[in-house]
């Protein structure tokens, strides 16, 4: 499969380095060069430094060949706009991005979007290790 | 009207303030302290709505559902395509009007986010200032239609190509009209016998051609 990922953070980083090590050909897409030190060394993709909004740079990417798109970066309203267009625009069959701030939850269900919700989920599961029964003898 | 204006940056506040000039009601939506801190100075408290305007709980705090129009006017371009597609999808919103930061994200701003209205600032700026670059003496007042038609006004000098000829033979380009001619400071409306004379001041409404043609029959004598 050919996937793009939006955003070279640590989750776009982990997510290239997963995809490329199962066989799969990966564009990463970040607006920051220096984001792309995340990638591990072994890293044999395409890097591209641009600004993701660009009609130029999604095409460059070669977003009307991807089976899949993640947008990772870690801002709401670019993973919302970038998977909507993925979407709506190019007809990316699979599309997932990713919710940074817990508070845009109920608005990327309005794009109809497939949304992980990292912080969100991480915290209930915290929450959740927090308050199982502890044996006898702990506070 | 009411009017929901998202970012209270410099075209966020000067809207809102021509807003409130105008009697409508308007909330402008803003987050940032030291802008907040340039707003409670230039505008009324109750028109300032402190939070980001992508939470949804301050979109609701704000009535977004019963405004008529949304002013997207933040400074990323991302967040003004959000704002109008779910100000139309979830709150029924009307009418969508966003500013455009980027020129290369221009292409998003229409109906794949339900922006009605896209106002690429940087575009019409440079359109205004390649015409006054090039058409001499001729000043624009007015910009129609997101700067298509241009309401124009000239002095003619003395020498000029149109000096002595009827209106009805001056060769006008369509999609121009000349609105009024004022001489002597009246306001003469301009009929086909009446012949320019130097020193009249012309208003015409046209389009990029027109100008074009405006400046070499009413400019000076090259």
């Amino acid at each position: 499969m050919f996937i793009v990922i939006v955003g070279c953070g640590r989750v776009g980083s982990e997510l290239a380095s997963g995809l490329q090590g199962k066989g799969h050909q990966v564009t990463i897409i970040d607006h920051v060069g220096a984001s792309f030190r995340h990638l591990p060394p072994d890293y044999r993709g395409r890097t591209i430094e641009a600004e993701v909004l660009s009609e130029q740079v999604l095409q460059n990417a070669g977003i009307e060949q991807a089976s899949g798109l993640a947008a990772v970066t870690n801002s709401d309203p670019v993973n919302a706009v970038v998977g909507h267009v993925a979407r709506t625009v190019y007809g990316v069959p699979n599309v997932v991005v990713r919710n940074y701030d817990p508070r845009w939850q109920p608005l990327f269900e309005s794009f109809g979007l497939d949304v992980v919700s990292s912080t969100a989920w991480g915290a209930s599961r915290i929450e959740e290790l927090l308050e199982r029964p502890r044996p006898a003898g702990g506070r | 009207m009411f009017v929901v204006v998202a970012g209270g940056g410099r075209t966020g506040a000067q809207l809102t303030r021509y807003l409130i000039d105008q009697q409508h009601e308007v909330q402008v939506i803003e987050h940032r302290r030291e802008v907040l801190a340039h707003l409670h100075r230039e505008l009324p408290t109750e028109t300032i709505y402190e939070g980001n305007a992508t939470d949804p709980r301050v979109l609701h705090g704000v009535g977004i559902e019963r405004a008529n129009v949304l002013a997207a006017c933040t400074g990323e371009d991302a967040e003004n395509l959000s704002l109008c597609f779910i100000a139309r999808e979830r709150y029924k919103v009307p009418r969508t009007i966003a500013c455009i930061n980027n020129p290369r994200s221009a292409w998003l701003f229409d109906a794949k986010f339900h922006v009605d209205v896209a106002l690429n600032q940087s575009d019409i700026l440079a359109k205004l200032i390649e015409q006054e670059m090039s058409l001499g003496d001729m000043m624009t007042l007015l910009k129609l239609r997101r700067g298509r038609f241009s309401l124009v006004s000239e002095k003619i000098p003395p020498g000029a190509r149109a000096v002595g000829v009827p209106l009805r033979d001056l060769p006008l380009p369509k999609n121009s009209v000349i609105a009024a001619i004022i001489r002597a400071g009246e306001i003469v409306i301009p009929r086909g016998p009446l012949a320019f004379a130097a020193g009249d001041e012309v208003l015409a409404i046209v389009d990029e051609e027109g100008a074009d043609v405006l400046a070499s029959l009413f400019g000076p004598a090259r």
